[in-house]
């Protein structure tokens, strides 16, 4: 997949005028929100619930290297095997290795975030490896050839017209003619083909939700059961999880299991939660094998940075949701794995602050991401620091930077502002017609749809100290 | 031994400052979260939540009304009235009648219908448990169309952490499989409209025995 985040106006000019992405992402936007907002209310403990799951993953991460040992040393106890990776490099050489040893053709994927993170698709498909994503929506952005824009919901921007039309191309082996007009047909004709492909699998990967530390159990949320198949049937199970994933008990996953489903799609619970600890039995009698790839990726370096608070992330997505940049430009716009809120606080640290600057400055600062994110992480705070390194780097554009000096020489003049914004009310008073002003320098097509109403002819600060006196007297 | 290994935990210990040294007290405690209330006897609250989630539910009051359930459901859905049961003792004592063909063994992809047994149930979410073993193998859960499942109403615990407790003390390791399953399997991976029969069941049966 290659990375177009440093295109991301131009990303978001595509997506804005790409009517099929703007008929689904309306169709997406309301019905998320809402079943979010019902499921949060049918539970009144839920700030409580978060509260104490917040507070279990700031444990976590003060405490995190002793927790991995312990998760590791569990791992070992119950007949499995860790492997440890600092970036993409390692880990997919690693996994790599793990299925060469099986002599494995095709490989069974459970949807991985850490996985698209380190572009594992392709490191298999370059060792001659067939992998598959076995969820629904993976696997229609894998026959696409798309990565995934959204982290719950990867093939949001799809249209069940435009899922058919790819199953046409792509399932050659079965009648032409055949109808793919309804959902059933389309998930039945996935769920055929995709059963073939779990069966013949060698290995399985998932990535994992939560590592428990006190037993060496990874976890999985699915509503499909593909997760479970994928670890299920293939003789080896390979888990991929980022070192932050790590929480003391299966007591503290439990807490944090009960915020995870109603943030990312408004359950109460996914229909599948699974806990794997070590090798599984297999109808055979023999054992299939487990291997944990623990993978780094720069988290380590966020944990010493203002970013920390990052880390407490559990991937539910509502941010993405929530945001209104998001609901109209969707996740392709963002240019890499990780969209929305989230991803824009993501993706400068992981891939570089220059090859993603625009997208920490695509955000009105409104809040609402903060807001609904149930592990209370202030990303709008995370973003501004972005913006703050981008001007430091000198990566701002002259404009912008020139802009943001005269602004910061205005504020620190009390005198000149109240001069200045003075003037501006009063010019703004008489471009105006009907006290609605129509055409303003500089603001272009934003217009095109808007009208401003006009100012009354005083600033703030004016009516302030008028009002004030008003009130003594 | 490792050299990345260590680089990133050595790495990780140097930025933990705050590190607590609560680790092990913690991993001992297993200490609970707060709890959604209930609102509701255990029973009432695991037959309302697993029938939202997409499940049908029977209490059964004896093992001869259990087989006759068994039955009516696989003619409720005009299902050839033959299943696969996993190896359990508890199946294996049922008075299982004529009219049915049973396949003791293990399940295979082809299996249309498939019997097992939850360990327990969770009445907060409406779930069973299945663990995996040889007398209940997690394919059972996944590979048939209809998946039908007996727990014992003496099973059904209130929360997933009364199951950890439970699994603790019957001394028990976890199993290779922990499997909580709240419904048939599902997607809304078009269109965001709810399809059922995703991967795994397309219909789930539940008896509690009374």
């Amino acid at each position: 997949m290659q990375q177009t985040s440093k295109q991301f106006k131009v990303n978001v000019v595509r997506a804005l005028k790409d009517e099929t992405l703007q008929q689904a992402m309306h169709r997406a936007r309301g019905g998320f929100v809402e079943k979010r907002r019902i499921a949060i209310e049918n539970l009144p403990e839920f700030d409580q619930i978060k509260r104490h799951g917040i507070a279990i993953k700031n444990h976590s991460l003060d405490n995190l290297a002793d927790y991995l040992e312990q998760f590791e040393s569990k791992v070992i106890e119950s007949g499995g095997q860790v492997h440890w990776a600092s970036g993409p490099a390692e880990a997919c050489r690693l996994v790599v290795e793990l299925c060469k040893q099986v002599d494995a053709r095709t490989v069974a994927k459970g949807k991985s975030m850490i996985g698209e993170e380190i572009y594992i698709n392709e490191a298999l498909e370059a060792a001659g490896f067939e992998a598959i994503e076995t969820d629904l929506g993976e696997y229609i952005i894998q026959l696409a050839g798309e990565p995934p824009s959204h982290i719950i919901a990867p093939a949001i921007h799809k249209t069940k017209q435009q899922i058919a039309e790819l199953f046409r191309r792509h399932h050659t082996a079965l009648e032409n003619n055949r109808s793919l007009d309804t959902v059933p047909e389309i998930v039945s004709e996935a769920r055929g083909i995709l059963r073939d492909k779990f069966l013949n699998a060698d290995v399985g990967i998932t990535g994992a939700n939560f590592l428990i530390a006190e037993t060496g159990t990874t976890m999985i949320v699915t509503n499909e059961g593909n997760g479970d198949l994928s670890a299920t049937l293939p003789r080896r199970h390979i888990v991929l999880a980022s070192i932050d994933k790590v929480v003391p008990t299966l007591e503290d996953c439990s807490s944090l299991l009960r915020l995870l489903a109603r943030s990312a799609t408004g359950q109460e619970t996914t229909t599948y939660t699974t806990f794997f600890t070590g090798p599984k039995p297999r109808p055979d009698g023999s054992q299939s094998d487990f291997h944990v790839v623990l993978i780094d990726n720069g988290r380590s370096d966020m944990l010493f940075s203002e970013y920390r608070d990052m880390l407490r992330c559990i991937k539910c997505g509502t941010c993405m949701y929530h945001c209104p940049v998001y609901s109209n430009v969707g996740g392709h716009a963002y240019g890499w794995v990780y969209p929305g809120p989230m991803g824009a606080v993501l993706t400068p640290l992981m891939t570089g602050l220059e090859q993603a600057k625009d997208l920490p400055d695509a955000s009105t600062f409104c809040g609402r991401c903060a807001e609904v994110c149930p592990m209370a992480i202030p990303l709008p705070d995370l973003l501004r620091h972005h913006r703050d390194k981008a001007y430091k780097l000198h990566l701002t554009p002259a404009g912008q930077r020139w802009g943001l000096g005269l602004w910061a020489g205005l504020a620190k003049r009390p005198r000149v502002y109240r001069l200045v914004s003075l003037m501006a009310v009063r010019l703004m008073k008489m471009l105006s017609k009907h006290g609605v002003l129509r055409r303003l320098p500089f603001l272009g097509n934003w217009q095109q749809g808007r009208e401003l109403p006009a100012p009354g002819g005083e600033t703030f600060m004016a009516q302030w100290n008028r009002q004030n006196k008003g009130d003594q007297a | 031994m490792n050299p990345t290994r260590n680089a990133i935990l050595a790495r990780l210990r140097s930025a933990s400052k705050l590190q607590d040294n609560m680790v092990n007290q913690r991993l001992q405690q297993h200490g609970r979260g707060p709890l959604p209330a209930l609102n509701a006897q255990l029973l009432e609250r695991f037959v309302n939540k697993m029938t939202a989630n997409s499940a049908s539910v029977e209490v059964v009051k004896d093992d001869r009304s259990l087989v006759n359930s068994v039955k009516l459901f696989l003619q409720r859905h005009n299902l050839p009235l033959s299943l696969c049961m996993v190896n359990h003792p508890l199946l294996s004592g049922l008075p299982w009648s004529d009219e049915l063909q049973i396949d003791k063994r293990f399940v295979s992809h082809h299996d249309l219908t498939v019997l097992s047994v939850a360990t327990a149930a969770l009445a907060e979410t409406g779930s069973v448990v299945m663990l995996s073993g040889e007398q209940t193998p997690t394919e059972a859960n996944f590979l048939p169309d209809n998946f039908i499942c007996i727990v014992n109403q003496l099973d059904i615990v209130a929360y997933m952490e009364d199951l950890w407790d439970r699994l603790r003390q019957q001394g028990q390791t976890l199993p290779a499989v922990v499997n909580i399953v709240s419904g048939p399997s599902r997607t809304a991976d078009v269109e965001q409209t709810i399809q059922l029969g995703a991967h795994g069941p397309r219909r789930m049966h539940v008896l509690i025995r009374g």
